[in-house]
């Protein structure tokens, strides 16, 4: 991906790359924000091209947990920016993390317990074969 | 994760192998999924590219400045047991701000966490279990004996 | 002791609650009933006594001022006013404040009537616990009596016109109550039903009197109403002016109340009630309530010459009226009623001419005698186990010889017997009707009333021939029974089963405490529930041997009896100065002097004074014919012709005296002659006067006319507004009714089938329409759902960032 520096901080910072494929090759060693953050909705879209697509209650399933992942990614991404720029603030994203990490788990957990349950009364895994509201 | 996959190894996933069913819905469903996703695509990445462009803008140290500053503290911390090591104070950090300022979420989450077990555990008990246990309604034990009698064998005995 | 007089209606109204309320659920004993009744009522006379005594002999005597216990005593105020107009007319409007208080006022008049309602009672309360001894209804008795007790109570020691009212109105629902005390049976509750109602008649004239003097004079204590009705112009005959109207009020609603005609036709009806109740109420007190009222209100009388003459007239009418048709009755108590009636029209006579104060004294001697003589007759009912017509007894003083002496003392005293009590006051009534100046006809007045008093000595004597002396009568043939229908076929000399039962008053043949079931007119019903054996219709019964009555019953007569013989002698008349040396002997004992304070004398436009009563009658010698003036001209006066005639007041009025001793002993043996000497005369002369007879015997009448005049005439009137109202008003009530249901009939088409169709057509053409979308969006297919939640959510994003994203386009 494209990294954007300004003129101004070129100027400044002598050290920086000057060929792109100098530039490329720092970009590699020193990712910064945006690289985590495009990672991130990558994986978010995945993971709902998943859920909406899937035939499988347990793909479903797993491309929910890849939702939720991607967030903490997200969250994480910002809270490295954050502390390597000096904000006080860093370790809220990590907190946050955590926190995602419990829901996603209990969600999980219920949400294994229903999909066993209705497997035992409609003895399929198949979604589309779920269809009782159906007019 | 693991659970995940016995959970998989317990359901129809022969279905997979075999290939014969299909895998993905009926078509409407994935054309409609697949548009939208690529329109998610299209946005995010411009929206990254923009947002990022006014991030940068307002950064009190600029990147490899402070990537730089991250180089030099990194060799300041202290060595594990074996050298190959430093060991990072990021866990101290993490914990010192989890544990104070968001002991009471912390807290919730757990009972959330334990929450959600029992609510696991109930919702996936057989029949047969609910009726040893005496969770059964009796209307509706009624019903499920007239169709398996092996069920009054599981009733505890009352006194 | 005068503070103490609001005890005395209260302590009777308290025995009677305790009785009332509480006696039949704890199952008093008759012992404690009587007791509790007896107790209350003595105590009360003994605070009477007391306080009466304090009033006018003791140490601060208040007489001759009324006492008012809203000076150091009871009272309260109890019917806070408003403001009345008490000029009337083209003046200008005065109002005076009109608040009601109740307290008690203890004068002259209440004084006398106290002791008597209480003393009296007293008695009779006593002679009640023996003779209603048995009865299921003992305590509910004594309860109606204590009630009535308190009733009377209140409107003699009342201050004002509205307690006197409201005592009025209660002593009329204890006569209904007591009348129809046997209420299981038909003739007792109509006879009380009765009793009531002509009471009622009454008491709206007396209500519209009330009204009258609240609206003259402003208020309704009796002094303030005197005070200012002292200097009102005297109404002569020919002028009628606003006190005439109240007076007339107040004389219909004694009319009502002391059984006067017209209104004189519940009394004899109102023996149907035990025989205590005839002797209290209908003989000492409630009748003569009338009386009280007149006496308190004389001033207004007297300032009306044309009702005084209209109450004279009608006491004279009714007194001849009720004599002539009591010497034909059989019943012994009919006899007694009727007695009561023409005694009362006596006491009316007496106030009618201007001698309130002799009124009163009849009233008193009359209470004593007659209530004598109703427990005496009581007793004789008693002793021959429930008879009551006298042709079924007879020769009864050796059975029960106290019952005998004593009645003998009341038929002495009504007979006007000199020094018996009734002679001092029936003499002076004859004698003041004779020489009356108040008004015109006083001639009239005193011949109506020696008739009178002719007839009464000759069915008292009559009756006591009857019942006392002579052959005894009730072992024979049919006798023991005691059904009048039994007594009417006696008559007719029908079998004794084919007569019915036509009038009210007689009880059956019943022991005390028996159930007493309604008379039977069905031969065979009869038979069967009396079980008689007989042959031919004669009856065998067991003879019933008439027997005295217990202590508890004749002790009371013996002390009524004594009043009766001595209580005369309160009130020596003048005509016996030379031998007890002055005009009214005895001071303030003698009832002349004493009651004089309230009497208000036309001459003097004042009260009188207590020193030197004043005479009726002028004296010739003295030209002082003060109140001739007042009243004018008053034309023909038999006492002054004789007077002139002889030239001495003295002997005037000896010769007065004579001739009511004279027509008295007349009419004795008469009685004696034809029920003693040559009872079968009484027979024959019967059939010869046969119209005669039977007028007398059938009452003249009167109820019979009341029916058809007035009862079933009141009836078909209701009966016409009746159909009026079912059919008009109702009529239109329905007929709109129905023209509502065909009105909502039609708008309920138009809503069903316009409105409703039209709300239908869209409603389903929507449907069509759309229902085929909706329907497709309900896949039931999860993914779908969460397809749409993620589209709903970028379309939110896109929202809030549209700002930017507009910027960035741009």
């Amino acid at each position: 991906m494209l990294n954007l520096i300004s003129p101004t901080f070129v100027l400044l910072f002598q050290e920086g790359p000057r060929t792109p494929v100098e530039q490329m090759k720092y970009a590699a060693v020193h990712p910064d924000l945006s690289k985590f953050l495009v990672i991130g909705a990558l994986l978010f879209i995945i993971g709902v091209a998943g859920v909406l697509t899937r035939r499988n209650i347990i793909v479903i399933f797993m491309s929910i947990e890849l939702i939720l992942n991607a967030a903490n990614l997200n969250f994480i991404a910002f809270s490295r920016y954050l502390y390597t720029t000096g904000n006080a603030n860093a370790v809220a994203g990590q907190i946050f993390t955590v926190f995602v990490i419990v829901v996603a788990a209990a969600e999980a957990a219920i949400g294994l317990g229903i999909v066993i349950a209705l497997y035992r009364n409609k003895e399929t895994i198949w979604v589309d074969e779920i269809d009782l509201l159906k007019w | 994760m693991v659970l995940f996959l016995f959970v998989i190894m317990l359901v129809n996933v022969g279905a997979e192998e075999r290939g014969r069913d299909e895998i993905f819905n009926n078509q409407r469903q994935v054309t409609a999924s697949l548009i939208f996703c690529l329109l998610l695509v299209a946005g995010v990445l411009y929206a990254v590219n923009k947002g990022y462009g006014g991030l940068q803008a307002r950064n009190k140290i600029p990147p490899d400045v402070a990537s730089a500053q991250e180089t030099v503290r990194d060799q300041s911390l202290p060595k594990s047991a074996t050298g190959s090591s430093s060991i990072t104070k990021d866990s101290e950090t993490l914990a010192a701000s989890l544990y104070r300022f968001a002991s009471l979420p912390f807290e919730i989450a757990s009972v959330l966490l334990l929450v959600a077990i029992i609510g696991s555990v109930m919702l996936a008990r057989t029949l047969r279990q609910e009726a040893s246990a005496d969770d059964v309604d009796p209307e509706v034990l009624q019903v499920e004996m007239a169709r398996d009698p092996d069920l009054a064998k599981l009733e505890p005995q009352s006194d | 002791m005068l503070k103490y007089i609001w005890l005395v209606p209260l302590l009777p109204l308290i025995g009677a609650a305790f009785n009332g309320l509480l006696g039949r659920k704890l199952r008093f004993s008759e012992k404690l009933i009587g007791r509790i009744a007896v107790g209350s009522v003595a105590l009360a006379f003994l605070i009477s006594v007391a306080a009466v005594y304090s009033y006018g002999f003791g140490g601060h005597a208040e007489w001759p001022k009324p006492y008012l216990t809203s000076q150091d005593g009871f009272s309260f105020n109890w019917i806070p006013g408003g403001a009345v107009n008490v000029n009337h007319g083209t003046e200008a409007p005065r109002f005076a404040l009109l608040n009601v208080e109740w307290s008690y006022q203890l004068d002259p008049l209440s004084s006398i009537f106290m002791l008597i309602v209480t003393g009296v009672g007293l008695c009779i309360f006593i002679f009640a616990t023996g003779y209603m001894h048995g009865e299921a209804g003992f305590y509910r008795f004594f309860a109606y009596m204590g009630l009535f007790m308190f009733a009377m109570l209140v409107l003699v020691m009342g201050s004002n016109f509205l307690m006197m009212f409201v005592g009025w109105e209660g002593v009329g629902l204890c006569s209904y109550l007591l009348i129809g005390y046997y209420f299981d049976r038909p003739e007792a509750a109509n006879a009380s039903r009765k009793a009531f109602i002509t009471n009622r008649i009454g008491d709206f004239g007396f209500a519209l009197a009330i009204f009258g003097v609240i609206a003259t004079f402003g208020s309704a204590q009796y002094v303030d109403v005197f005070t200012q009705a002292k200097s009102y112009p005297i109404e002569l005959i020919g002028q009628w002016g606003v006190l005439s109207w109240i007076a007339l009020g107040l004389f219909i609603g004694a009319c009502g109340k002391s059984a006067q005609l017209p209104l004189h036709v519940w009394l004899p009806d109102a023996m149907a009630g035990p025989t205590p109740v005839s002797a209290l109420i209908h003989a000492a007190t409630m009748v003569t309530a009338g009386l009280y009222m007149v006496t308190r209100t004389n001033v207004i009388f007297q300032h009306s010459q044309t009702m005084l003459l209209v109450v004279a007239l009608i006491g004279a009418a009714t007194a001849i009226f009720a004599a002539s048709i009591g010497i034909t009755q059989n019943d012994i108590k009919k006899v007694l009623a009727y007695s009561t009636v023409s005694q009362l029209g006596f006491m009316f006579m007496a106030c009618g001419v201007g001698a309130f104060v002799i009124g009163i004294f009849h009233v008193m001697t009359h209470a004593f005698f007659k209530a004598l003589m109703f427990l005496g007759a009581g007793s004789v009912i008693h002793g021959m186990h429930h008879e009551q017509d006298m042709r079924r007894m007879g020769g009864l003083k050796k059975y029960m010889p106290y019952t005998y002496w004593t009645f003998m003392a009341g038929w002495l005293a009504i007979c006007g017997v000199i020094p018996f009590s009734g002679f001092w006051s029936k003499d002076e009534i004859l004698w003041n009707a004779a020489s009356t100046t108040h008004i015109p006809l006083g001639w009239i007045v005193w011949l109506v009333g020696t008739i009178a008093a002719t007839c009464t000595a000759f069915y008292m004597t009559r009756l006591m021939a009857m019942t006392f002396w002579g052959k005894e009568r009730f072992l024979a043939g049919a006798g023991g029974e005691a059904d009048e229908a039994h007594a009417a076929a006696y008559d007719k000399g029908l079998a004794p089963h084919d007569a019915v039962v036509a009038s009210a008053g007689d009880r059956l043949r019943h022991e005390p405490g028996e159930h007493v079931g309604p008379i039977h007119e069905d031969v065979a019903h009869h038979v069967a529930t009396h079980g008689h054996a007989h042959e031919n219709g004669q009856h065998e019964h067991g003879a019933h041997v008439p027997h005295e009555s217990p202590p508890s019953m004749w002790v009371p007569l013996a002390v009524l009896a004594l009043l009766a013989v001595i209580g005369g002698f309160v009130g020596v008349g003048p005509a016996f100065r030379f031998m007890t040396g002055a005009e009214h002997p005895g001071g303030r004992l003698n009832i002349v002097t004493w009651l004089n304070p309230i009497i208000w004398n036309p001459a003097t436009r004042e009260f009188n004074a207590p020193e030197g009563a004043e005479h009726e009658a002028p004296v010739a010698a003295e030209g002082a014919h003060g109140e001739a003036s007042v009243y004018g001209d008053t034309g023909f006066n038999l006492a002054h012709s004789v007077q002139n005639s002889t030239h001495s007041e003295l002997k005037t009025e000896w010769i007065f005296i004579f001739i009511s001793l004279l027509v008295a002993g007349i009419g004795m043996l008469l009685g004696a002659y034809f029920y003693l000497w040559r009872p079968a005369l009484a027979g024959i002369w019967a059939k010869r006067l046969r119209p005669l007879y039977e007028a007398s015997y059938n009452k003249y009448w009167v109820d019979e006319f009341y029916g058809w005049a007035v009862t079933r005439r009141t009836m078909d009137l209701a009966r016409a507004v009746y159909s009026f109202d079912s059919k008009l008003v109702d009529g239109i009530v329905n007929g709109l009714a129905a023209l509502s249901r065909l009105f909502s009939r039609i708008v309920g088409g138009i809503d069903k089938y316009f409105v409703d169709g039209l709300v239908n057509t869209i409603a389903a053409f929507i449907m069509r329409l759309m229902s085929p979308l909706f329907r497709a969006a309900q896949t039931g297919f999860t993914q779908n759902y969460a397809l749409v939640m993620v589209l709903g959510l970028m379309v939110a994003v896109a929202l809030f960032f549209m700002r930017d994203i507009v910027n960035a386009v741009r």
